[in-house]
């Protein structure tokens, strides 16, 4: 019995330290796998943020300025603000410090530099000064990291030219849509560890790969001319109580824009805050029935096919029947005898249809489409529309259209397809393709983007008569438009706007069409006023507005009266 | 064993003359073997020299590269700070307002000069003359023979010689010296 007593103490000693060293191992196991499995995301999570750092390099966007180098475009630097938590020594200091600046309430702050989790963010979009004010303190735990962001450095200038850039870095609509591959440039990205105390380890893993900046947009836009056009097509829409309004000024030897407005505009840099439909640009995107500025082309084709010349004469009984259709002129009048020159200058419909329907279809459409009619510019401008044209043999189109579209109406331009065609008309008959970039510059070297000829669309002297018969056009009957001392080719326009079942009886798109000096052309401008209230027509609403605007180029682009250059030589 | 051992070792220690060849063999091995340690020692001292040099370079350089790096942002955000600033003083908007403050218009009418035969592609005819200060400098006949541009560079440079000898004269005599306190 003694025997077997100590015996069995021994068992069950054993068996006890067995009990409690397997409970033990159970304990540890069970730590062992919430720390491995069940917390495993969070643990590596607050080792990688004390260990490892991450960050991608955003590059640079590339900066975009005006034909004379200042800035239009460029970005700035903001920073986000935020924090590691686990690695924040005091909370309640770092709260303190933070939240006058942040412009966020202290316990908001307190509550996230709390909260335990590996990465919170504590501000975004902060100024450069604050996050650098920030970033000199060196707060253990607290990331400050630039973010660039795109400024358009004149506010809302050139606006539908320049488009917007969002978040991500990505342009839309105008020159940042259609050159944003250009523009963006690479993002880069750094890798590496650091000591308990947040420094950088040199000899630990360490990679950097720096972003590749965006390239650098010369454009062909001049801001002294875009913020003039600009502040006259304001003063014209409040003048005449229009609603919208577009004005383009271009090179027609070059194809360069000079300027391109339209009202309404925007601010890009509040695009977030901007209806939509503000972004579309009116100037390659809006598609209008050009009205009488249309004569033009008719009157173009006409010359060049040897159909009229500029003395030719018709008798307009004050209308015409083409395909059914009874064409009258927007007098209603009948005008006798007169000459081609004439029907430009009085802007007759009858006279129009005339050439046109003498001309025959297929001669008459081929020269709308040699003008580029119905077809994209391929400008370097993101959204741009091919107008509508209605050709013999399409579904739509009817005998009446060939009498219709002689004076502007049942077809529909965008105003930088119209401005583009009578350039064509100023530049000797050579088309030019519309652009608005002259220069891609990067560090390395400069390319320059050489102004491209599309085609010849009609005879030098085709289009030599043509610019006399704009000229006596303006000075016979579009005085409003007359720059004294200058003489200048041009044409009004007063188009109807379609709504469903027919033309609106009082909406009217008043517009003109101009270039000068005639025998060498520095300037051709197109002017659009939408839906005047004052006055309906073209020759009392646009021509004073070219005028203002022609009067501003003489002197911006350093052109003499007529006078002085035919004795200067 | 043990005997035998000491046995050896006090006829090593004695240069007995049965094993003394293999005694001296043995001295010299051991001689050798020192060095080869310190050579050994040596090299792994300047190994670990080397790679402790190697290591703080690399530690140096990096610190270095970082820092570095670090300016360069900061010189990259300072320059885009900059740009800023130079925008938004030439903003056309701002610029147009101040100058309207400082009393400027609009140019309200723009009178064009004609300059008849200009610019001249040929020799000037007649006399050259460059005005200073309402005093006529005739140009000598060598440099009217001179073509028009050229012509107008030599009176450019009459002109030009004579201001900088009046101006020589200006900044010599002040105000106060003899020639002012001569004057009536």
């Amino acid at each position: 019995m003694s025997a077997e007593e100590p015996e069995g103490k021994s068992l069950r000693r054993i068996t006890f330290l067995s009990a409690v060293l397997f409970a033990f191992m159970l304990i540890n196991v069970g730590q062992l796998f919430r720390w491995q499995v069940l917390e495993y995301d969070y643990l590596l999570g607050l080792a990688k943020a004390e260990h490892d750092w991450y960050m991608e390099i955003a590059p640079l966007r590339g900066t975009i300025r005006d034909r004379n180098g200042h800035i239009l475009a460029l970005d700035i630097f903001e920073f986000e603000i935020t924090a590691a938590p686990p690695m924040i020594a005091n909370p309640e200091e770092a709260a303190d410090r933070l939240a006058p600046l942040l412009s966020r309430p202290r316990d908001e702050i307190l509550a996230l530099l709390n909260s335990g989790q590996p990465h919170v963010r504590l501000a975004r979009r902060v100024p450069q000064q604050i996050g650098e004010t920030i970033e000199s303190w060196g707060l253990r735990g607290i990331g400050v990291e630039p973010r660039p962001k795109r400024m358009c450095a004149e506010n809302n200038l050139a606006a539908h030219v320049l488009g917007f850039v969002n978040e991500t870095n990505n342009g839309y609509y105008g020159v940042e849509g259609y050159y944003n591959q250009i523009l963006k440039g690479q993002a880069g990205e750094g890798q590496g560890e650091r000591d308990p105390a947040g420094n950088y380890i040199p000899i630990g893993f360490y990679r950097l790969a720096p972003p590749q900046n965006g390239r650098d947009l010369i454009l062909t836009i001049d801001r002294t001319i875009q913020y003039m056009v600009e502040e006259e097509l304001e003063k014209a829409i409040a003048r005449y109580g229009a609603e919208s309004g577009t004005i383009i000024v271009m090179e027609p030897q070059s194809g360069s824009i000079l300027a391109m407005a339209s009202y309404p505009s925007y601010d890009p840099d509040r695009f977030a805050d901007t209806p939509a439909e503000l972004f579309v640009n009116p100037s390659v995107s809006a598609h209008y029935e050009p009205g009488s500025v249309f004569k033009i082309i008719t009157m173009a084709a006409g010359l060049d096919a040897g159909v009229v010349t500029p003395q030719s004469t018709f008798y307009d009984s004050g209308s015409i029947e083409v395909g059914g259709r009874t064409i009258m002129n927007w007098d209603r009048l009948g005008h006798g005898l007169v000459t081609m020159t004439d029907v430009l200058a009085q802007s007759l419909n009858v006279g129009a249809a005339y050439v046109s329907t003498t001309m025959g279809r297929e001669r008459f459409y081929t020269y709308v489409r040699r003008f580029g009619f119905g077809r994209i510019t391929e400008v370097d401008l993101a959204s741009e529309g091919p107008g509508r044209l209605r050709l013999p043999g399409d579904g739509e189109w009817h005998e009446s259209d060939l009498g219709t579209n002689s004076f502007g109406q049942g077809l529909a331009v965008t105003p930088l397809q119209m401005i583009t065609a009578v350039a064509a008309v100023a530049n000797d008959g050579l088309m030019m393709k519309p652009h608005v970039l002259e220069k891609i510059v990067d560090d390395q070297h400069v390319s320059p983007v050489q102004p491209v000829a599309v085609r010849r669309v009609v005879s030098p002297q085709t289009a030599e008569q043509l610019t006399s018969m704009l000229v006596e056009a303006v000075q016979k009957e579009t005085d409003l438009a007359a720059v004294p001392g200058y003489k200048i080719a041009g044409k009004t326009g007063t188009a109807q706007v379609p709504i469903p079942g027919g033309y609106h009886p009082s909406w009217t798109i008043a517009s003109f069409i101009g270039y000068a000096p005639p025998e060498d052309p520095a300037f051709i401008v197109l002017v659009n006023i939408d839906k005047p209230v004052v006055e309906p027509w073209g020759s009392k609403v646009a021509a004073p507005v070219f005028k203002a605007v022609a009067e501003q180029l003489f002197v911006l682009l350093g052109i003499p009266p007529d006078e002085a250059r035919t004795i200067g030589g | 064993m043990i005997t035998s051992r000491s046995s050896s070792l006090f006829h090593r220690l004695r240069g007995d003359s049965a094993e003394g060849s293999i005694e001296k063999g043995v001295g010299s091995l051991d001689a050798s073997t020192a060095i080869g340690s310190l050579l050994i020692l040596i090299l792994v001292s300047l190994l670990g020299w080397l790679y402790l040099t190697q290591a703080s370079q690399v530690t140096t350089t990096g610190y270095h590269i970082y820092e570095l790096e670090g300016e360069r942002a900061r010189l990259q955000r300072e320059n885009a700070k900059l740009m800023l600033e130079i925008a938004e003083l030439e903003r056309l908007e701002d610029v147009e307002a101040r100058a309207r403050q400082l009393g400027f218009v609009p140019p309200q009418q723009v009178e064009y000069l004609v300059v008849t035969d200009y610019p001249p592609d040929h020799p000037l005819s007649g006399q050259l003359v460059a005005t200073f200060g309402g005093e006529n400098l005739a140009l000598n006949s060598s440099q009217q023979e001179k073509t028009g541009n050229e012509a107008v560079g030599v009176a450019l440079a009459v002109w030009w010689e004579k201001l900088i000898s009046e101006f020589n004269i200006w900044i010599t005599v002040q105000p106060g010296s003899a020639m002012a306190e001569g004057t009536p």
